[in-house]
C-alpha cells in the first residue's frame, strides 16, 4: 500500500484506539534517511507492544547501528495491541513503519528480534498483517527477507519454518554485513548462499531434520554442500570501539524503562549453570570507564533523560566498578539525574553505594538468592552464602529501606521440599532482622518473596534436564509456607512456564503447534490478560505436539540436539562437566580466578587473564602435537 | 531565577500524546537545552513547569500556556530560540514572555487564571443530520433553560447527569460540504470547565437523537485568563 493512502487510512483509526501515541512515531531523536540515498531498507520488528520495545536497548544499539551504515535505511515496527490490530484489518491497513508509515512489504528485510518464547504468536501475527506468507518456503521475490536474532536465536528451530535467515550473536559487525550483501545479491537464493558463509548466518533451509521413530533427532543433513556443519555465533572482539548510540529514541509517551542506559561489559564469569546469558555472551567484553563516562554524558545531554541507568549481567561485576560509579555520581548529581544500578550481586554488592545514590528516594531493594539452601545454590552454581545475604539485608534495614525484594526459583534439578522450605525460612529469618533492626512496633518493612519456575535452557548446563512436573503442589506447598506476617508471595504461572520449556528447547517439528495456536488466536502470550492456556490446549491436541516431550523429558547427554547446528562458542564437554558437578552439589569457581576451560577462547581472545593463561597451556600443548 | 510563560501550539499527530506526556517532553527538552529549571522542595522535588490548562488526548491546539521558573535568567527571545530547537515536530513555540515578578497569592501562575476556551470542532455528519441545522439553530439550543448531559465520573466510574448550559459561553454553526464547523466559547479551569466533546455530545443529541459523527477533529483556538 503507498504511503499516502496509509496515512489516510490510518488517521480515523488513532482517535478511536487506545495510547495512539504507540503508531505515531515522531521522537526525539528519530531517524529518518534520505530515500534516494538508501537503497536497503530495514524494518526492525519488535514482536510486543511500543512500549515493552522502545525499553529495549538492543534495538537502540541496532537502530543506531543500522541508520550510520550508508545507504541502509532502519526504522521500527512493532506489534499492535488488540484493538489496534482489528481496527487495521477491518480497514485492510498493513503492518507499517512508525518513521516512514511505510508498508512492511516495502522494505528489504525483515528483521524480528527473539528475546522471549512467549512472543513467538505475535511473529506470525506480525507476518500476517504485513501481507507476508508464513512460511519462509511459500515467498517470493517480492517478499521482504525474514530475519530473526537475539538470546531465542541460540535455538531457533521452532521458527526455522518461518525465517529466512537467523543471525546469532552479536550483531554489531554482522548486520551491516547482511544488509551489504542484500544489495549486491540479486536473488534471495543467491543471498541465502552468500550469507550463509558468513559466521553467525544460520540459513535453516539449507539443512534437513531426520528423526528416530520415537521422536528423538537422527541427525541433520545439509541441502547445500557449502552451508557450514555448525554455524559459528558471531563475535565482537572488542566492545569498546562498538558502535553506541549517542542520540538514543526518546519515547513521546510512557514506556516501560524510560531512561538512558549505557551497556559498560557483555558477558558474565559466574558461570551460573541455570543462566543462559551467562554462557551465550561470554567471553566478558567492557566498555572502557572513559567510554562508559561519555557515552552516558552524551546521551544525557542528547536525551534530556532524568535516569541513568548501566546494562550488564552483574553491574558489581565491572573491573572498575568502584571507580566508574564515583564519577557517575558525581556526573548525576550535578545534573539533576538520578542513577540506577541495576543487576548488583549480593556478595560483591555495596549497599552503601545504593544508600548513597538513593538518599531519601529509597526504592525496593532487590537481590536474588536464587535458591533457597546452600545444597541448592551450590547445584546451580549460584555461589553466595547465607551470610551474604543476611548480612547485605540487615545493612540495607538498618540505612532506612523498607522494602525488600528476593527472586527465587523453583523447580531447579534435584530439588527437595527442604530446598523450598529453605525459602521460607530465609524470609523468616529477614522479618526477624527486621524487627531486631527496627524494634516492635515500628513495622512498616515488607518482604516480597517472588518464584519464578525454572525453564531449562539450551546452551546452559541444565539443557539435558527435564522440567519439574510439580509446579501447583510446590505453589500450595510454598504459600502455606510463606503465610508470614509482612511478606508477599509472588509466583508464576505455571502453563507459560511449560510452554516456555516446549519452545526454548523446541524442535523443528513445536512449529505446529505455533502455528495451530496462532490459528486459535493466540496473542500477547506474554501478558496474563491475553494468555488463553484453553486455546494452546486446544492448539497441542490439534497439532499432535506432546509438551512432555519437549518440557519434562529428561534428556541423555548422547542424544542429538535441535541447536547442535548452532556453536554458542562454549564446548558441549564443558557444559557436560558442569551438569556432571552439579549433580555431585560441586561448584565452579567465577573464572576471573582461573579458567574453568568453556572453550570460548578456540574462537575469540578472552580478555581474562586467568584464560590467557589456559590459552598459553593450549597453545604449548599443540605445539608438541603440530 | 526567572519566571517566563511559554505559548506554543500543538498540531499533527504529536495530538495522540498525553497533557502529561508532553509535560515530560518539556523537562526533557529544557534539559537537553541546557535551561535549568528550579525544583520544588521537598521529598519529591519536581521542576517547575505547569500548564494552564490540559489539553485532552486527540485535541490540537494553537494557544496553549506554561509557567516555568528557570534557575538563570535568560533573555525571551533566546530562550524561545533554545527551547524550539529541541521540540519534536507538531510542536512550536509561539510566544515566551519573561515575567516581572514571581507568582504568588496576589499574582497567581495561569493555571490558576484561566477563565475560557474557545474551540472548533469539526464533525463529519450524516446528510440526514446536516439537514436539520437551520438559521436560528445554535440560538435555539442555547435557548434550553437546562442541558443535561451523562457524564463519567472519574473516581466512581459511575455515570452523573450535569448541566452543562451555564459552561457553554457562545456557539456558532457554519456548514461545508458534508462538515459541520461549531465554533464555542467554554468555561474552562479549576472553577467550571466543559469539554468540547461534551457539548457536541449534547448537541447532536438534542438536533438528531441516535446520530454519530463519523469522524470529529476538535481544535482548541485560544485560551482566555483573568487579568
Amino acid at each position: 500500500m503507498e504511503q499516502t493512502t496509509l496515512r489516510r487510512k490510518l488517521s480515523p483509526l488513532l482517535k478511536k484506539v487506545n495510547k495512539p501515541g504507540r503508531y505515531i512515531g515522531g521522537e526525539y531523536n528519530q531517524i529518518i534517511k534520505n530515500d534516494d540515498l538508501t537503497d536497503v531498507r530495514f524494518a526492525f520488528a519488535f514482536p510486543d507492544l511500543y512500549e515493552i520495545g522502545m525499553s529495549y536497548v538492543g534495538m537502540q544499539i541496532l537502530y543506531n547501528l543500522l541508520n550510520h551504515t550508508e545507504g541502509v535505511a532502519c526504522e521500527r515496527v512493532f506489534a499492535p495491541a488488540g484493538d489496534m490490530e482489528a481496527a487495521m484489518r477491518k480497514e485492510g491497513i498493513p503492518l507499517f513503519s512508525l518513521e516512514t508509515c511505510r508498508d512492511v512489504r516495502d522494505f528489504s528485510i525483515l528483521g524480528f528480534t527473539l528475546q522471549y518464547e512467549m512472543s513467538y504468536t505475535n511473529i506470525l501475527n506480525m507476518l500476517d498483517l504485513a501481507g507476508i506468507p508464513l512460511l519462509a518456503e511459500e515467498r517470493t521475490e517480492d517478499d521482504p527477507l525474514v530475519v530473526g536474532g537475539g538470546p531465542c536465536a541460540y535455538n531457533p528451530e521452532p521458527l526455522a519454518a518461518f525465517f529466512d535467515l537467523f543471525l546469532i550473536g552479536d550483531g554489531e559487525s554482522l548486520l551491516p554485513a547482511i544488509c551489504r550483501l542484500r544489495r549486491e545479491t540479486n536473488s534471495r537464493e543467491e543471498f541465502l548462499r552468500a550469507a550463509c558463509r558468513l559466521d553467525g548466518v544460520y540459513v535453516p533451509s539449507f539443512y534437513r531434520v531426520r528423526y528416530h521413530e520415537d521422536g528423538r533427532i537422527a541427525g541433520f543433513e545439509k541441502l547445500y554442500d557449502e552451508a557450514p556443519d555448525r554455524v559459528l555465533r558471531a563475535f565482537v572482539q572488542d566492545l569498546d570501539k562498538a558502535p553506541y548510540p549517542e542520540k538514543p529514541l526518546v519515547p513521546l509517551i510512557e514506556v516501560a524503562q524510560d531512561r538512558a542506559v549505557v551497556e559498560t561489559f557483555r558477558g558474565c564469569t559466574r558461570g551460573c549453570r541455570f543462566c543462559q546469558a551467562g554462557m551465550i555472551y561470554r567471553p566478558v567484553r567492557e566498555r572502557e570507564p572513559e567510554t562508559v563516562q561519555h557515552l552516558a554524558a552524551a546521551q544525557l545531554a542528547n536525551t534530556g533523560q532524568e535516569e541513568l541507568s548501566l546494562l550488564s549481567l552483574s553491574t558489581s561485576d565491572y573491573s572498575r566498578f568502584q571507580s566508574m560509579t564515583t564519577s557517575l555520581i558525581d556526573m548525576c548529581s550535578r545534573e539533576d539525574v538520578s542513577l540506577s544500578l541495576p543487576s548488583l550481586r549480593l556478595d560483591s554488592f555495596n549497599v552503601e553505594v545504593l544508600h548513597r545514590i538513593q538518599q531519601y528516594k529509597k526504592s525496593g531493594l532487590t537481590f536474588a538468592p536464587e535458591a533457597g539452601t546452600q545444597r541448592m545454590r551450590d547445584v546451580i552454581n549460584k555461589n553466595i552464602t547465607e551470610e551474604d545475604i543476611f548480612g547485605a539485608v540487615r545493612q540495607a534495614i538498618r540505612l532506612g529501606w523498607k522494602k525488600i525484594k528476593l527472586y527465587f526459583m523453583m523447580g531447579l534439578p534435584g530439588e527437595t521440599l527442604d530446598d523450598l522450605a529453605g525459602i521460607a525460612e530465609i524470609a523468616q529469618k529477614i522479618m526477624e532482622i527486621s524487627r531486631e533492626e527496627n524494634g516492635p512496633g515500628k513495622g512498616r518493612f515488607t518482604l516480597n518473596i517472588s518464584v519464578s519456575n525454572f525453564v531449562p535452557k539450551p546452551f546452559t548446563p541444565f539443557q539435558w534436564v527435564g522440567q519439574d512436573e510439580d509446579f501447583y503442589e510446590k505453589h500450595d506447598f510454598l504459600r502455606e509456607k510463606l503465610k508470614i506476617k509482612g511478606v508477599q508471595f509472588n509466583y508464576h504461572d505455571s502453563p507459560v512456564s511449560t510452554l516456555e520449556a516446549v519452545f526454548a528447547r523446541g524442535d523443528r517439528r513445536t512449529a505446529d503447534l505455533l502455528l495451530a495456536a496462532y490459528e486459535a488466536g493466540c496473542r500477547f502470550d506474554s501478558w496474563s490478560e491475553d494468555f488463553r492456556w484453553d486455546k494452546w490446549q486446544e492448539a497441542m491436541a490439534r497439532s499432535g505436539i506432546d509438551p512432555a516431550f519437549y518440557a519434562t523429558r529428561q534428556r541423555d547427554p548422547s542424544e542429538i540436539l535441535p541447536w547442535d547446528l548452532i556453536d554458542c562458542g562454549v564446548s558441549k564437554a564443558y557444559l557436560l562437566r558442569e551438569y556432571e558437578k552439579s549433580q555431585q552439589g560441586a561448584t565452579t569457581r567465577d573464572c576471573r580466578s582461573g579458567c574453568t576451560g568453556c572453550g570460548i577462547n578456540r574462537h575469540v581472545v578472552c580478555p581474562l587473564d586467568g584464560t590467557m593463561l589456559q590459552m598459553q597451556k593450549e597453545k604449548e600443548n599443540s605445539h608438541g602435537e603440530l | 531565577m526567572a519566571n517566563f510563560e511559554i505559548c506554543f501550539s500543538k498540531e499533527g499527530d504529536i495530538k495522540y500524546i498525553s497533557h502529561l506526556d508532553v509535560m515530560r517532553m518539556f523537562r526533557r527538552a529544557f534539559k537537553r537545552a541546557g535551561l535549568d529549571l528550579v525544583y520544588s522542595n521537598g521529598f519529591n522535588p519536581h521542576p517547575k513547569l505547569s500548564i494552564a490548562a490540559p489539553l485532552p488526548l486527540g485535541f490540537t491546539s494553537t494557544d496553549e500556556w506554561m509557567d516555568v521558573e528557570t534557575k538563570e535568567d535568560f533573555r525571551a527571545d533566546k530562550l524561545k530560540q533554545a527551547l524550539q530547537q529541541e521540540m519534536p515536530v507538531g510542536i512550536t513555540i509561539l510566544e515566551v514572555r519573561a515575567k516581572e515578578l514571581q507568582p504568588n497569592k496576589a499574582n497567581p501562575m495561569l493555571a490558576a487564571r484561566v477563565t475560557a476556551a474557545k474551540y472548533m470542532i469539526a464533525a463529519d455528519l450524516p446528510e440526514q443530520t446536516l439537514a436539520k441545522i437551520q438559521q436560528d439553530t445554535a440560538e435555539q439550543f442555547l435557548a434550553q433553560e437546562h442541558i443535561f448531559v451523562e457524564k463519567r465520573q472519574k473516581k466512581k466510574k459511575t455515570m452523573q447527569k450535569v448541566d452543562i448550559r451555564s459552561k457553554i459561553r457562545s456557539l456558532l454553526l457554519h456548514r461545508v460540504d458534508d462538515k459541520l464547523f461549531l465554533s464555542t466559547l467554554l468555561s474552562t479551569g479549576s472553577a467550571s470547565n466543559l469539554n468540547p466533546s461534551l457539548l457536541l455530545h449534547a448537541f447532536l443529541a438534542w438536533l438528531d437523537p441516535g446520530t454519530e459523527p463519523l469522524d470529529v477533529e476538535i481544535m482548541r483556538r485560544k485560551l482566555y485568563f483573568d487579568a
